[in-house]
């Protein structure tokens, strides 16, 4: 499950947290200013680029009756044998076809997740995807370590996610400051911001 | 093989479920004895190769690979089974491993221990906790209608999956162990 490569350098070895594991809840001031923009007649396309959840799954349905699961970080190159050079290839891992249009994409917290180029590099393949218009959900952290893996959240309402603590092992965080992640997100503006009390930086992002 | 035959089985014969514009044929209130509905079973160390269609529900524990057609029946891919075709059914439920597109009229489980890679379209969709699902999910009502007229997917919809997913077919102790019909020109059979 690790991208070396496409990481921040020279990532500190990870240690390990509390072992237990328990649920908590992430008030969203940006899935709320998502989600109403979205119309309530079910026309919305959305790619989850999380894993699967019945959960999920059940809540979006209210938007969009088309909906992606990707669990991109899932399909990442591991770190096992020859680490690959360059951002992902993900032309491959996320091959949609040429029609394929989507009016939300739920980033979640992959950015913290991926090198500068990689972020790049994906923002490029998925711009090719959406309307102008677009919304995009991703959430960026200032903490100095962050969960070893992506969060998987789970929507609990309109503006509260729940995702579980589980005995996780920490690595440090990129801390991508909002000026370099609104230049890497070529083709879209920042159409809402939140810093949360958490350390967790809200994005919703429209394609141009 | 048949831990939990009927408690997980989502009802076969319910149609208060919204129920696909193209609902295919209007079947008759179900009686409490044909309500026990036969299963055919594809068991562990059978592998199939080709087009398997036919009257009858069916519980896959083995491998299959090219295209399961029962529209009007319950598909169940067991733990053990191992799909690589696309699949049509009433209510199709996974719990093991699917790579192709899934077709539901009515309902499709992805269970806990199921695996899909493909496209799902079905009126309703479930996805139980732990399962995995890389692919997209079309509940649009007559998706499956389209999906048929179509021959394909919508273009914005690539099939791949890999999920499980259970039928609801009630397995009766006498089930069969290879009621499926396979057509004879497409299919061969191996044990």
């Amino acid at each position: 499950m690790d991208w070396p490569s496409a990481r921040s350098a020279k990532p500190a070895p990870p240690r390990a947290a509390s072992a237990e594991r328990h649920a908590e809840r992430h008030r969203s001031l940006a899935l709320k200013a998502l989600l109403q923009e979205l119309p309530e007649d079910r026309s919305s396309k959305v790619l989850d680029l999380g894993s699967a959840s019945g959960r999920n799954l059940e809540f979006l349905s209210q938007f969009a009756c088309k909906i992606q699961i990707e669990d991109l970080y899932a399909s990442l190159p591991t770190a096992d044998g020859e680490a690959p050079v360059g951002p992902p290839p993900f032309g491959r891992l996320l091959g949609f076809s040429e029609a394929a249009r989507f009016d939300v994409i739920l980033l979640w917290d992959l950015l913290d997740y991926l090198d500068h180029d990689s972020i790049r590099a994906l923002v490029a393949h998925l711009a090719r995807f959406c309307r102008p218009g677009s919304l995009l959900l991703a959430f960026s952290s200032n903490q100095k370590e962050i969960p070893e893996q992506p969060i998987r959240f789970r929507f609990v309402d309109s503006e509260t996610l729940e995702y579980d603590v589980a005995s996780s092992r920490l690595r440090p965080g990129p801390r991508y400051v909002p000026r370099d992640i609104a230049h890497m997100f070529a083709g879209f503006r920042v159409q809402n911001s939140y810093l949360l009390k958490n350390g967790i930086q809200e994005y919703v992002f429209a394609r141009e | 093989m048949w831990k939990k035959p009927e408690a997980e089985t989502p009802q076969p014969e319910s149609h208060s479920a919204p129920a696909p514009a193209s609902a295919p044929q209007p079947r008759s209130v179900p009686t409490p004895v044909e309500s026990r509905r036969e299963v055919a079973i594809i068991g562990a160390t059978i592998s199939i190769h080709g087009e398997l269609n036919g009257q009858e529900d069916l519980l896959i524990q083995g491998s299959v690979e090219g295209k399961v057609d029962l529209k009007q029946n319950n598909i169940t891919v067991g733990k053990s089974g191992r799909v690589k075709a696309d699949m049509y059914g009433r209510v199709i439920s996974i719990e093991g491993e699917v790579e192709g597109n899934l077709y539901g009229g009515e309902q499709i489980i992805v269970r806990q221990s199921g695996a899909v890679r493909g496209n799902i379209v079905a009126p309703r969709v479930s996805l139980e906790d732990g399962s995995k699902l890389k692919g997209s999910i079309d509940m649009e009502p007559k998706g499956v209608e389209k999906a048929r007229s179509q021959g394909a997917l919508a273009p914005e919809v690539k099939g791949r999956a890999d999920s499980s997913v259970r039928p609801g077919a009630e397995a009766d102790a006498s089930a069969r162990s290879a009621a499926a019909t396979a057509k004879p020109e497409s299919s061969t059979a191996r044990v």
